[in-house]
């Protein structure tokens, strides 16, 4: 089992959802 | 995965070797065993079951007969709104993550989840989020009152407990999209040689996409709540109309996230269904990958359909009409799923143990609450159900009878394989006939009193509603103290029984059947080859 890539994916999906809340928060302040 | 796996292995023979209390805690906290995990989590959410239980059990004695019985209405309110968190957050989503983290591994041929340590963290974030959100009750002003849906300005006129609620559902949130992260991670890196995608268990399947799910709408949540604090400490004014914000803008964020709930809740039911009933009809699931695409345009859906819950705000007419299609196109996917789980039943060679007879009533009723939602969907018939007891009826329907009445299915299919021994089925057959007669006594008369116009989330009522309430609320309690019987099945079969077999079922089909039952602590190191 390849531990690397499984950490990578995770890494990943975890940024995106960091991404969402940030960028949510980000997208509304803007947009009021 | 070497160096994960290794530490789980030294975790548990280290709580073996030493006796006593503290010994058998630490083996606990510390544990990154995907199976010791999925126990811990069913284990939180049936002690969760019962914490919700008794504040339904309080609504539901207070509302019995009219007038006002014990404190003040501003409790009925916190109970109604922490009823609702603790169910959600705290029973079934742990339930059916306790179910992901047992079985996933198991069926896909892998030695544990991809990310063990991870996974520890996932779980233990919960049992304090939950604490802290019960504790918000006993603040000065009390618990939430505003309902689940935290909607503002009303819930910003809570006492202290404001921004304990919102870490805790910060906290909530975060165990959810760890779990969801690892269970992703695991099912794309861990497979076994030779399971492809399209051979999975259902199960998987609907786990797989319900933590895509997951991770697109937890984090709007986090970032909704987040501006409530905000607006409440920080003088920002995200959702206030006189600093140029706009209260319906966190309904619409809210139910952003709200609506792909509903999906996150019932879509890992979905998978347990299809696993129970081929099982029981000995045959093989029918239009298996019309499932998986049904299941996956059920969750797309999800995602565009969320201002259904608020046609009264008064929305453009093009948005009615966007989102009533949307939602009444969730129809096609979900009435090709229930076709299939029927065309699997015809012609089978049925039989009916507890985990089928609580997959027949899911089909039944949960089927009966997709209905009453189609009726919601519709504009000008929602706009007079809109806050009715119609909906609490509605809803009920779907968590109930659907989403639980698949945790209990799943629960008395696996537990043999848990546990190594079989359940008694006179009893369960007991606990299942309590159940699915008083779910519907507490909750049909509700449409009624919805279509009657009681409105929800309300201590008292008009005199007219009378019988229909205390119809209710005699099921409501019958349910409640039906759970303890099954409280009772799982902890006889845990302390023995008539032993389970490897295949415990007559044809059931997935790798988890191949190994003993119990399951060893640890199964598949070396990966199985699927043909």
């Amino acid at each position: 089992v390849n531990t690397r890539s499984a950490k990578s994916v995770a890494l990943v999906l975890g940024l995106f959802a960091l991404a969402v809340y940030v960028g949510y928060i980000a997208w509304i302040g803007l947009i009021l | 995965m070497s160096s994960t796996a290794a530490d789980a292995h030294d975790h548990t023979h280290h709580g073996h070797e030493h006796k006593g209390f503290v010994a058998w805690c630490l083996r606990w906290i510390t544990t990154t065993n995907h199976k010791d995990i999925g126990t811990l989590y069913l284990m939180f959410s049936l002690a969760m079951l019962f914490v919700g239980g008794a504040m339904a059990l309080y609504i539901r004695a207070e509302l019995a007969v009219p007038g006002i019985q014990f404190q003040n209405p501003h409790f009925f309110n916190q109970m109604t709104t922490v009823h609702a968190l603790v169910m959600v957050f705290g029973m079934i989503m742990p339930a059916f993550a306790g179910f992901a983290n047992w079985l996933i591994p198991l069926m896909i041929g892998a030695p544990d989840m991809a990310l063990p340590r991870l996974n520890n963290w996932s779980f233990w974030l919960l049992p304090f989020a939950a604490a802290l959100l019960v504790m918000t009750l006993f603040f000065d002003g009390g618990g939430p009152a505003g309902g689940w849906t935290l909607y503002p300005p009303l819930v910003l006129q809570t006492g202290d407990a404001l921004p304990f609620v919102i870490f805790a559902v910060h906290l909530l949130g975060m165990s959810s999209i760890m779990a969801a992260i690892n269970i992703i991670v695991t099912i794309m890196n861990l497979r076994a040689p030779g399971m492809t995608l399209l051979k999975m268990p259902l199960f998987v399947w609907t786990w797989l996409i319900t933590a895509y799910l997951l991770l697109l709408a937890m984090p709007v949540l986090a970032g909704g709540v987040t501006m409530l604090l905000t607006d409440r400490f920080f003088g920002t004014s995200f959702f206030e109309a006189a600093g140029g914000g706009d209260p319906v803008l966190f309904q619409h964020i809210f139910w952003f996230f709200g609506h792909p709930e509903v999906y996150i809740i019932i879509l890992p039911a979905f998978g347990i269904i299809s696993e129970v009933i081929p099982t029981f009809a000995r045959k093989p699931l029918f239009g298996y990958a019309s499932m998986v695409y049904a299941t996956a345009s059920i969750a797309f859906l999800s995602l565009i359909v969320w201002a259904h819950h608020m046609f009264t705000v008064g929305m453009p007419l093009g948005g009615q009409l966007f989102f009533m299609l949307t939602t009444m196109i969730i129809a096609v996917p979900t009435g090709v799923k229930v076709f299939n789980w029927t065309a699997t039943l015809w012609k089978g060679s049925l039989s009916f143990e507890t985990p089928m007879l609580f997959a027949l009533a899911f089909l039944f009723l949960f089927t009966l609450g997709g209905f009453s939602g189609l009726m919601l969907a519709i504009v000008p018939a929602d706009i007079q159900y809109h806050d009715s007891y119609f909906v609490v009826a509605h809803f009920h329907y779907v968590l109930v009878p659907g989403a639980l009445f698949g945790a209990f299915a799943g629960a008395y299919y696996w537990l043999p394989k848990m546990t190594g021994h079989m359940y008694d089925e006179r009893l369960a057959k007991w606990h299942f006939w309590l159940t699915a007669i008083s779910v519907n006594v507490t909750f049909f008369p509700q449409h009624f009193l919805g279509l009657a116009g009681m409105p929800r989330r309300i201590p008292d009522y008009a005199t007219q509603f009378a019988d229909f309430n205390l119809v209710s609320s005699i099921g409501a309690f019958t349910m409640g103290f039906s759970q303890l019987l099954f409280v009772y099945v799982i902890i006889k079969c845990i302390r023995g029984g008539p032993k389970a077999t490897a295949k415990v079922w007559d044809e059931p089909r997935g790798l988890e059947w191949t190994v003993p039952s119990p399951a060893p602590h640890h199964t598949f190191e070396t990966p199985p080859v699927v043909k």
